[in-house]
């Protein structure tokens, strides 16, 4: 009874992770490889290990890496930038307008990260941190 | 001195680097919030507030700029505007930040001095939920101090550590007994406050410390001054040292805790303030508050009460029944016990600005007085 419940549990499982990367095809992109979980301080402002970029507020692919990698919605992220902003705990993440402004910017410093919603644009020195 | 010269040299540094950088270079941005309150018996007053419409004291402006002088240096200014100051500007902070490594930083100049969990944020209401901070807790008298402050971020295993030290003096007039200002001066100011955040939970600790305190009594208030001459002439002058806060020992205390799952909130604050050898009573402080958030909405609740304590007063006694009751008074004018309760509801009106309705209940056990303020707010960052 217990096998046959922890089957069907990674069975569901998978199924959620296999529909959460196949609902979006974000990557998220740097010349340096990094864990997982600095992914989401570089973009909490815990940690400067790499120079992290955003795209616009408004862009799908934006809320799908921060509710999937940062854990956190749009509007919890910006009232938690607010705070770092005012109190000198961080300078906010530059925003850039498009997935090819993002590669570019990538491409020319080893020290970036970012997210892009198309995994064909990673070429060259760029590795693939993360999916989502 | 040495410090408000640093102020000072760091708020010139950012004219200057105004002026040799291109303009694209210095990061501007600001917040603000408009408040309107009214109590609703006509005899009540609560945090400024009358039984007339005020839009002044919860009102304020800010605008902050920031210049990056290299990699690792640069220069912030933040001029604010309060209603509460007839919208006077003044320099709010004022510091350089030095980058150490990664996870390090030193700032120089004027700073928050961050007593409470929200201290740092507290003049930005767009970054919490309530309208304004549980004033059960958030009362001490002044916000910043000027000296300097070590930042550090430290990773283990799930856990986050965000950890400041802080040194420096305050130097401020101060609000006490019947609403009149004082000179207040801490010096050689010294602590630390510890966040620890595991995944949706943030604890915090902190400490501060002075060996002296000063708070300037003579000559605010009538009353106050015709009981110390007539101490002085009876020659009680040890009562007076005792009533006194002058280079006096202060120390302050704080925990809290914060879960926020942005579905619900639940968090608490406790505070501890002692200046010791002076009218100042031991200052017990706490708020326990919970919330709801719904797509555009949210909905919250906080309870909390102050619960001052008179330490040691035999040190108050006199041999003269009359005066007594007189130092007795003194004694307990600033003791407060006081339970707060408020309902708000929050409504996201654009991306960066909250709409805030608020309702507190205030009830005074000392005098059995009770006051309730309705408030509005409009609260922004851009």
């Amino acid at each position: 009874m217990m096998k046959k419940l922890a089957v069907f549990l990674i069975v569901l499982f998978a199924g959620m992770l296999s529909f959460s990367a196949s609902a979006n095809n974000g990557v998220v992109v740097s010349q340096t490889e990094i864990n997982e979980e600095s992914i989401a301080r570089i973009y909490l402002g815990q940690s400067r290990v790499l120079t992290g970029v955003n795209l616009p507020e408004d862009s799908a692919t934006r809320t799908a890496f921060e509710e999937a990698l940062v854990g956190q919605t749009g509007n919890q992220l910006k009232r938690h930038w607010a705070k770092l902003k005012f109190t000198g705990r961080a300078t906010p993440l530059e925003t850039l307008n498009n997935d090819d402004a993002v590669i570019e910017f990538l491409k020319s410093n080893p020290q970036g990260i970012g997210y892009v919603s198309d995994k064909s644009k990673v070429s060259g020195d760029l590795k693939v941190i993360a999916t989502f | 001195m040495k410090y408000s010269l640093l102020a000072s040299i760091s708020a010139t540094a950012l004219v200057m680097s105004s002026s040799a950088l291109a303009q694209d270079q210095i990061e501007w941005s600001g917040f603000g919030s408009i408040a309107a309150g009214m109590t609703t018996g006509s005899n009540d007053q609560l945090f400024g507030y009358d039984n007339d419409l005020d839009f002044n004291p919860g009102s304020l402006f800010a605008l902050q700029a920031k210049a990056n002088l290299s990699d690792k240096l640069s220069v912030t200014t933040q001029i604010m505007s309060r209603g509460s100051e007839d919208f006077d500007l003044g320099v709010e902070w004022a510091y350089l930040q030095y980058q150490l490594t990664d996870s390090a930083s030193v700032n120089v100049g004027k700073l928050r001095l961050p007593f409470y969990m929200y201290s740092d944020y507290l003049d930005v209401g767009y970054s919490y939920h309530w309208l304004r901070t549980p004033q059960s807790v958030y009362r001490v008298p002044f916000d910043n101090y000027t000296g300097v402050s070590f930042q550090h971020n430290a990773f283990v295993g799930d856990f986050t550590f965000n950890t400041q030290v802080v040194a420096g003096n305050m130097q401020d007039d101060i609000s006490v007994i019947g609403g009149e200002t004082a000179e207040a001066e801490l010096n050689n100011l010294i602590g630390f406050n510890t966040s620890a955040m595991y995944s949706n939970l943030t604890m915090r600790v902190a400490y501060y410390q002075t060996n002296d305190a000063n708070i300037q009594l003579r000559g605010i208030d009538g009353d106050v001054d015709a009981l110390l001459t007539l101490l002085e002439q009876v020659g009680a002058d040890q009562i007076i040292a005792e009533l006194d806060a002058s280079e006096d020992k202060g120390t302050f205390a704080g925990v809290g805790v914060m879960y926020d799952n942005f579905d619900w909130f639940v968090g608490a604050e406790y505070t501890e303030l002692e200046l010791e050898n002076s009218y100042v009573p031991k200052q017990r402080s706490a708020y326990i508050t919970a919330g709801k958030r719904f797509d555009s909405w949210a909905l919250h609740a906080t309870y909390g009460k102050t619960d001052d304590k008179v330490m040691n007063p035999e040190r108050f006694a006199v041999p003269d029944p009359q005066l007594q009751a007189v130092v007795n008074q003194a004694a307990n004018i600033v003791v407060t016990e006081t339970a707060y309760s408020s309902i708000g509801v929050n409504f996201n009106i654009a991306p960066s600005a909250v709409l805030k309705f608020d309702v507190t209940h205030a009830d005074n056990k000392l005098t059995d007085e009770s006051d309730v303020l309705a408030s509005a707010a409009v609260q922004f960052v851009f």
